[in-house]
This record gives C-alpha cells, sequence and structure tokens, in this order.
C-alpha cells in the first residue's frame, strides 16, 4: 500500500438533513483513506456534521465523527493546514470484495435544515 | 506517505559493452554479445482517460508515435530495445501483451478479461513501478526488430482517471549474433554470465523467432541451442 501526492482526489458536497452519500463508492478491494476534510455552516444557527461510513451493502450509516458548529459560516478544517507527507488518515472506507459494485460509501447529515459545505480530500489505495 | 520498496533499480539490469543476451523463442535461444549501448526515454506516453471501473474503451495499446511508428520496436534489425516502464496514477492497473496479442502474467488459460469483476490476474500498478521509478523488474522487456508490446489499463477506482501516463527507460544496444556453439554452451549452461530472457509467455510457449532472426542465426543452430537447455545434467 502507498500513496503519492498525485493520487489526492478532492470532493465538494453540499450536506443536507438527509443522510447522504458522499463521493463516489469505494470499489470492490479498494480501502478510501480519508486524509482532510473542510466543512462550513451555511445554516444561520447551530448545526451538527455527522460523518459515516455504509460498507459494503445498503445497511445502517455507521457514525464515524460529528463536529457542531454554533454560527453561520464558522469553519472546520481536519487537520489544518498542508496534508502532511506522511499523514496518517482520519478514517477509512473498505470497499466490499466478490462483486463488482460495493456499496460501500462515506456519509454525511446535518441537524439542522440548512446546509453544511463539505470538501474531503482522501486517496484510493488497493489492499 | 508510504512508499513502495524496490530493493533493486531497474539501471543495475542495463547490459553493458560485453555482456551477454540469451533470448528464448520457441525454436530455440538466441545468443548475442551487446557491442554498444545507448539510453532513451518516452516520457510521458498518454494512454488517456479511463472511467471509473472501465478499461481503456479503444483497446490494447501498442504505443505508437507519428506515423504509426512502434515506440518501442527497433527501428531496424540491427537495434535490441531494453525497455522498463513506470505508470501514474498510482491506482492504475497496468496488463501487458508481448508481443501484441500475447498475455504476460496470466494465469489462466484464457485470455484475461479486463475488468472490474476479473482483473485482479497479472498486472502491475502503479504502487508496483511507479512513474518517479524505479521501475520494476517485471516491467522488463528486450524487443527486437518485429517484437514489440501492447498495453492494456483498468481503472480500479469509482473515480474517473482522466489520463494515465506510462513512462519507458529504454537502452538501445547493438549486438553481434554468436554462432560458436561451445559458446552457446558455455552460455546456456552457466560457466558463462549472461542474462537469460524468455520472448513473450512460456504458457503455451515463447513466441516464435521473427523470420529475419531465423534467416541470420540459422534453424541447425536454434536446435543446437535448445538442445543445449533440455539436456539432462
Amino acid at each position: 500500500m502507498s500513496w503519492k501526492a498525485e493520487d489526492i482526489k478532492t470532493i465538494y458536497a453540499s450536506v443536507t438533513n438527509v443522510d447522504a452519500d458522499i463521493g463516489t463508492e469505494v470499489t470492490r478491494n479498494m480501502r478510501r483513506h480519508i486524509l482532510q476534510i473542510e466543512a462550513q455552516n451555511l445554516f444561520a444557527g447551530v448545526n451538527l456534521l455527522t460523518l459515516g461510513k455504509r460498507e459494503n451493502g445498503a445497511g445502517a450509516t455507521t457514525t464515524i465523527d460529528r463536529f457542531s458548529f454554533s454560527l453561520i459560516n464558522d469553519y472546520l478544517p481536519k487537520p489544518d493546514g498542508p496534508i502532511e507527507e506522511d499523514a496518517l488518515p482520519l478514517y477509512i472506507i473498505e470497499g466490499g470484495g466478490g462483486t463488482a459494485l460495493t456499496q460501500s460509501f462515506l456519509r454525511a447529515v446535518c441537524s439542522a435544515a440548512g446546509t453544511i459545505d463539505l470538501i474531503v480530500r482522501y486517496v484510493d489505495v488497493p489492499t | 506517505m508510504e512508499t513502495a520498496l524496490i530493493k533493486q533499480s531497474h539501471t543495475d539490469r542495463w547490459l553493458e559493452q560485453g555482456y551477454y543476451l540469451a533470448l528464448q523463442f520457441s525454436e530455440g535461444w538466441v545468443c548475442f554479445k551487446i557491442t554498444g549501448r545507448e539510453p532513451s526515454k518516452l516520457r510521458p506516453y498518454s494512454l488517456g482517460a479511463v472511467a471509473a471501473g472501465g478499461n481503456i474503451v479503444a483497446g490494447w495499446n501498442t504505443i505508437q508515435g507519428p506515423n504509426n511508428v512502434y515506440f518501442l520496436q527497433p527501428r531496424s534489425q540491427n537495434f535490441i530495445y531494453h525497455h522498463f516502464w513506470g505508470v501514474t496514477p498510482s491506482a492504475a492497473r497496468i496488463y501487458t501483451q508481448f508481443p501484441s496479442q500475447k498475455d504476460i502474467g496470466s494465469l489462466l488459460a484464457s485470455t484475461r478479461n479486463i475488468s472490474l469483476a476479473d482483473g485482479d490476474v497479472g498486472y502491475l500498478d502503479g504502487n508496483d513501478s511507479p512513474y518517479a521509478g524505479p521501475f520494476n523488474p517485471a516491467t522488463e522487456l528486450f524487443c527486437v526488430y518485429e517484437k514489440y508490446p501492447a498495453f492494456q489499463a483498468l481503472n480500479p477506482t469509482g473515480d474517473a482517471i482522466t489520463n494515465v501516463k506510462l513512462v519507458f527507460d529504454t537502452m538501445k544496444y547493438t549486438f553481434k549474433v554468436l554462432t560458436n556453439q561451445a559458446m552457446i554452451s558455455d552460455l546456456l549452461k552457466g560457466p558463462r554470465r549472461v542474462r537469460k530472457y524468455t520472448m513473450g509467455p512460456i504458457d503455451p510457449s515463447p513466441t516464435a523467432i521473427p523470420k529475419w532472426l531465423s534467416d541470420l542465426v540459422g534453424t541447425s543452430l536454434l536446435d543446437y541451442a535448445k538442445k543445449v537447455m533440455e539436456e539432462q545434467p
């Protein structure tokens, strides 16, 4: 397993109060290393961002992290600054095996009726 | 960031002037003495876009340049080309045919299926042979005139790849074909240092020798070399 700077991909998502897939599917026998997230609350009030994952099937979403925001435009970078060369992943989403479509996804939902802008930087690595 | 560990640089595998090379064809072995060498490089060679979970729609790519010239094939019968390659992005899986139509690295009797569901056999990706090098020894190819490889790529990820790029590090050799039977026997049986290389897959047999080289060597010498290698100790 290895990854290089040119392998890092970025996705942007507008997270709503309906739990949804974020980005593309993690394909069979691959592993998605989430290296960095940036989130900004676009709702004029308190909001809660819940990140989850759904691996190998359309079952329940497993919560992997939660972030609260107090005000509109509150901004969360994690980690702050550029991704370190030897950074460990924040989260790992495992692709399933055996079939071409594994239904493994990063998921996200927010608590308020407004949205949260979410940017995710990740790399898919073979297993 | 973790990096793949390749313990030997491919450049250590270049042949020096005066080194010997033995190429195995289905008809027998041909022994060469390297008389001159010149480095070259093809970087980048774009295989183009590959859709998520897909392969190259246009099919196997024979690495052609302007006027349909095959970059990896020696431009005349006077040269042998020695190639290694790397690929970016890292996730892209590269499958090789050498010569074209002959799968290298297949574990199956049938032709490989280059698809997301069946593409786990016989590939090297950018983790195995990174674009920045050093390249994996398994990418080694010796090309003589009329023998060139073909490549196909698979994208195993859920994101489209905009551009799969290959880099080829090449050494061009001039050579003399050896015709001395005692020398050929020494080379093939072990007393002398020689690089032995099988042309194409071993299953069901290595590729056929090109007619120009067969005419140059002669069938009796090919038969002799084959007999030397197949002799019981």
